[in-house]
């Protein structure tokens, strides 16, 4: 795994290796095509020239041969004006080689002093004599070069033509300059040589001769032609490794871009601004040869580093889509915001208002000291912005403040509301975090807590449904058991026993399956106004019956006004029957049972209080299903009566709470009350024909309904005696 | 006369053996089935003059049994069932059931509703022929000329209180009356203690004409408001 992802890095870094030596690389090459472009011709042409040159032109027509001619000339008189050395060369003789006799010199003086390379320095000798005769018949054969001098006019003839002549003033090859000393008769040489006199210098050359020089040249401009195809040859290959490395480069394009994101990574690292800075100062460095018109090779550095630096510039802009958010501004503030943020809210803005202080205070007392009146303007405007700044800040706080708390009495009220974003710099967003995960660990709880109240209900549901079915058949064969004539009388006992619990089960199905759905909400309601005191008054008389045969003494307290509620009324019913039928069969015998209505704050409180058969200090939570007082279970009902009491007053809108004081257990159910409905919903008409009713029969149904009002509750109904 | 027949469908076998024993000691022919598909086929083949139907039962529901002879046959259907929600029962009558009775339920009173729909079934035409003043409400028919009252063509022995509170609450039908209206109008006097004694004549009343008085069908109590018996 480690030496596949090297490999992979390697191959990775090789491909981006490629891609920078190919460019760099094609890059030169262009700016030598451009220079070449712009020079006119190339360096290869120019050696090519000199060489041609060197190899075509008459030797005896360039300036190293006439430096030559001129050298010797010099040389042979001052060997001449020498005494000592009469007769035999002293100097130095450039391309005068005696053994070969291509140049042929002869010189005298006074007719005594000779001087000659000839082999013989006597002037009658055959060959001076033919050439001091030169003059007058030529050159001899086998040379076409010849110069004469008499000690004051210099003639040179070359192919026959005259070139120089100081008498004639012809100059066609240009010698004046090598023998201007020579012609200037009261000058420096003379001065030094006035003793020559009588002077007669012959020289001849032959065609074609070929100085040192000559080969100096050609070896120059040789091996300037070899370097230079040597230059042309790296270039190539250079030029052709470069194309191969940008095809590779074009083949693994992928590898090369990891490392520009690679390089990404690292230059997004870097603030903005010294990126700006930087491609600055690159600019500025590659402008200086442009500026100074230096040549190509000059600017192709400075060109390759600027083309590299925006090429990684751009490669960053590419990478890091927002390359100019990361400053040191930003840095700055984020670094001082975590710092912020862990410390407290106040904490947090007592530094804030000191870093505002601070601020001011320093601007002050630059405005105090500053001497220009428009530098403290500028400073007091600066002033005023921080000033606008900071209550900027602090009205963004304010409004977050609003925000959390309206959010809080929100999620109090209960309301499924979004959670809270905050920009991450205000001040007020870790509240804001914390307030949103307390709302959804909350919202989980609670669904965790519906789900699993369904799951029990669906059990309940399933399983008091598979009961029934069974217990038909229980209820049913039991009851063809009471019709048998023919039993003992001690079966006939048992046979009712078992009627008696089958019963009570079959209510206590009833019972689960209702309080089970109500506790859910999953009830149907059909909530309407009602009188509660009737609703009690109703309750009781229904329950008539099983309140005479407690031995119990009942107390009502109920208001003459009647109290209207909005609810259903067929579950109060249920509401008040278990309420009543729990405090029948718990009250200690012959105590009382308190039942009253009051109304306080426009909520209608019934009480229901007794005092208990059983002592009721740890009394587990009665209103939670199968809980009852008496732990032995022993007496009659389901253990559902006061849990169908609650859920079903909750499921109808109101409150259901039990308290205990000593042996006094009372029972609470409160309802908001509503104000009196008008009676509109009462029908025209009675379809009543009868006599009897006739006097009622004109009665309007308003009054109807406002006469049943005054006779409903004559006076609050108020009893000792058992009902 | 013929023996009427009654076809119960259930299937749990002890269930439908208890009702065919209870039902035969009343003095019918029983036939028993045990799931939809044998109930539809003693429905088209036999003369039956009731069915007491399950209905989650193997093969087809009772419901769909139900539809399936309601195609052909007019007579009346019990349903049997241990769903007990008002949705349930909604659905069952609106299937074409006449009632609907809830498991566990009390052998008794399945035997009187069994009665109940057949003497409606064979007798109610006769009654509706006689040109009378007659307010029929379900199972109840008051003829206010005579102040007497039938429930399934059978006399109710009422007293003359208790008549004059069904007259009342029958000829308007649907109103709500106070108990202190009902005591003004049927005692012609100021109330006094009206919620217990309306109630306890209510409840008398009940035992009367309804089948079972703990869950009464006509005679109802709108708690809190007053009382009423409900619209046909």
């Amino acid at each position: 795994m480690d030496t596949k992802s090297t490999n992979h890095k390697r191959a990775n870094l090789l491909s981006w290796m490629c891609f920078v030596l190919s460019v760099s690389i094609l890059f030169t090459a262009a700016a030598a095509a451009l220079q070449t472009f712009f020079s006119g011709g190339s360096a290869v042409a120019q050696a090519k020239q000199s060489l041609q040159t060197a190899l075509d032109d008459n030797p005896q027509e360039t300036v190293a041969f006439r430096e030559d001619v001129s050298q010797i000339v010099y040389a042979a008189l001052t060997d001449l004006a020498d005494r000592e050395q009469r007769g035999s060369f002293s100097k130095t003789y450039p391309n005068l080689k005696w053994e070969t006799s291509n140049i042929l010199l002869f010189a005298q003086e006074d007719s005594r002093d000779t001087l000659s390379n000839t082999g013989s320095t006597d002037p009658e000798s055959a060959r001076n004599t033919r050439l001091l005769q030169s003059y007058l018949m030529g050159a001899p054969e086998g040379y076409n070069y010849m110069l004469l001098f008499d000690g004051d006019s210099l003639v040179i003839e070359r192919d026959g033509v005259r070139v120089y002549d100081t008498d004639a003033m012809i100059d066609s090859d240009g010698y004046r300059t090598y023998f201007s000393k020579l012609a200037d008769k009261d000058g420096e040489f003379w001065e030094e040589y006035s003793d020559l006199s009588d002077l007669s210098l012959v020289m001849v050359v032959a065609p074609n001769l070929r100085t040192d020089r000559d080969s100096a040249v050609l070896s120059d401009a040789a091996s300037e032609l070899f370097s230079l195809q040597m230059l042309w040859f790296g270039g190539a290959a250079a030029l052709v490794l470069a194309l191969l490395m940008f095809v590779f480069y074009l083949f693994s394009r992928d590898r090369k871009a990891e490392v520009d994101r690679q390089l990404a990574q690292i230059s997004g690292e870097v603030w903005f601004e010294i990126k700006l800075l930087f491609l600055g100062w690159v600019t500025w460095f590659c402008a200086q040869p442009f500026l100074e018109k230096e040549s190509v090779k000059e600017t192709l550095f400075p060109l390759l580093l600027l083309f590299w630096t925006l090429l990684f510039l751009l490669n960053d802009i590419r990478y890091n889509p927002h390359v100019y958010q990361h400053n040191s501004y930003r840095s700055t503030k984020s670094w001082y915001l975590t710092h912020q943020m862990k410390k407290r809210f106040q904490q947090r803005m007592m530094s804030s208002f000191a870093l505002f202080a601070a601020a001011e205070g320093v601007l002050f007392w630059i405005f105090r000291v500053i001497p220009s009146s428009l530098g403290a303007w500028i400073t007091a405007a600066a002033a005023a912005v921080i000033l606008l700044l900071y209550i900027r800040y602090f009205a963004g706080i304010l409004t977050d403040f609003a925000r959390l708390t309206d959010q809080i009495s929100e999620m109090k009220a209960g309301a499924d509301t979004p959670p809270l974003t905050f920009r991450a710099e205000s001040a007020l967003a870790p509240a804001a975090e914390d307030l949103n995960s307390i709302q959804s660990g909350i919202s989980h709880a609670v669904e965790d807590q519906v789900r699993a109240e369904r799951m029990k209900i669906e059990l309940i549901t399933n399983v008091s449904h598979d009961i029934k079915t069974p217990l038909t058949s229980i209820i049913n064969y039991i009851g063809l058991l009471r019709q048998e004539r023919d039993l003992p009388e001690h079966v006939q006992d048992y046979i009712e026993i078992l009627a008696g619990k089958a019963d009570r089960l079959k209510k206590m199905v009833q019972d689960i399956f209702e309080v089970s759905k109500a506790s859910t909400g999953n009830i149907e309601l059909h909530p309407e106004p009602l009188i509660l005191q009737k609703l009690i008054q109703q309750t009781l008389a229904d329950m008539e019956e099983s309140v005479a045969a407690a031995h119990l003494a009942l107390r009502l307290d109920l208001p003459q006004e009647p109290v209207y509620v909005l609810t259903d009324g067929n579950r109060m019913y249920r509401v008040f029957q278990n309420l009543i039928r729990n405090a029948l069969q718990y009250s200690l015998e012959g105590s009382r049972v308190f039942i009253q209505l009051t109304v306080q704050d426009g909520t209608a409180l019934t009480q229901i209080k007794n005092t208990s058969r059983f002592a009721l200090d740890n009394l587990p939570d009665v209103t939670e299903r199968f809980v009852r007082g008496d732990e032995s279970r022993s007496t009659d009902g389901s253990g559902l009566g006061l849990s169908i009491a609650k859920s079903f007053t909750e499921a109808c809108g109101g409150n259901f709470s039990i308290s205990t004081d000593a042996d006094l257990f009372s029972a609470v159910v409160s309802f908001p009350v509503i104000p009196e409905p008008q009676p509109e919903e009462q029908e025209a008409s009675l379809q009543n024909e009868d006599q009897t009713y006739s006097e009622e029969q004109e009665a309007q149904p308003g009054e109807l309904w406002q006469k049943t009002q005054e006779t409903e509750n004559p006076e609050t109904v108020k009893s000792d005696e058992p009902i | 006369m013929e023996k009427q027949c009654i076809l119960v469908v259930d299937d749990d076998k002890e269930i439908v053996r208890a009702i065919s024993i209870y039902l035969e000691k009343e003095g019918y022919d029983v036939l028993c089935a045990y799931d939809g598909v044998q109930a539809v086929d003693f429905a088209m083949s036999r003369n039956i003059h009731l069915i007491l139907i399950d209905v989650m039962m193997p093969r087809q529901n009772g419901l769909a049994a139900i539809l399936k002879i309601r195609e052909t046959r007019n007579l009346p259907i019990i349903v049997l069932s241990a769903k007990s929600e008002d949705s349930d029962k909604i659905l069952g009558l609106s299937m074409g059931a006449d009632d609907y009775i809830t498991k566990p339920f009390n052998p008794q009173e399945l035997v009187a509703r069994v009665k109940s729909q057949l003497r409606r079934y064979t007798t109610l035409g006769d009654i509706n022929s006689t040109a009378q003043n007659l307010i029929t409400i379900g199972r109840l028919t008051f003829d206010t000329d005579n102040h007497t009252l039938t429930a399934d063509g059978e006399p109710v022995r009422l007293t003359a209180t208790e008549t004059k509170i069904v007259e009342l609450l029958m000829k308007n039908a649907g109103r709500i009356f106070p108990a202190e209206e009902i005591y003004r109008r049927v005692w012609n006097e100021p109330a006094f203690s009206a919620e217990n004694t309306v109630m306890v004549h209510i409840r008398r009343i009940r035992e009367k004409i309804e089948i079972n008085p703990k869950e009464p069908e006509y005679l109802k109590v709108v708690w809190g408001i007053g009382y009423k018996i409900d619209k046909p």
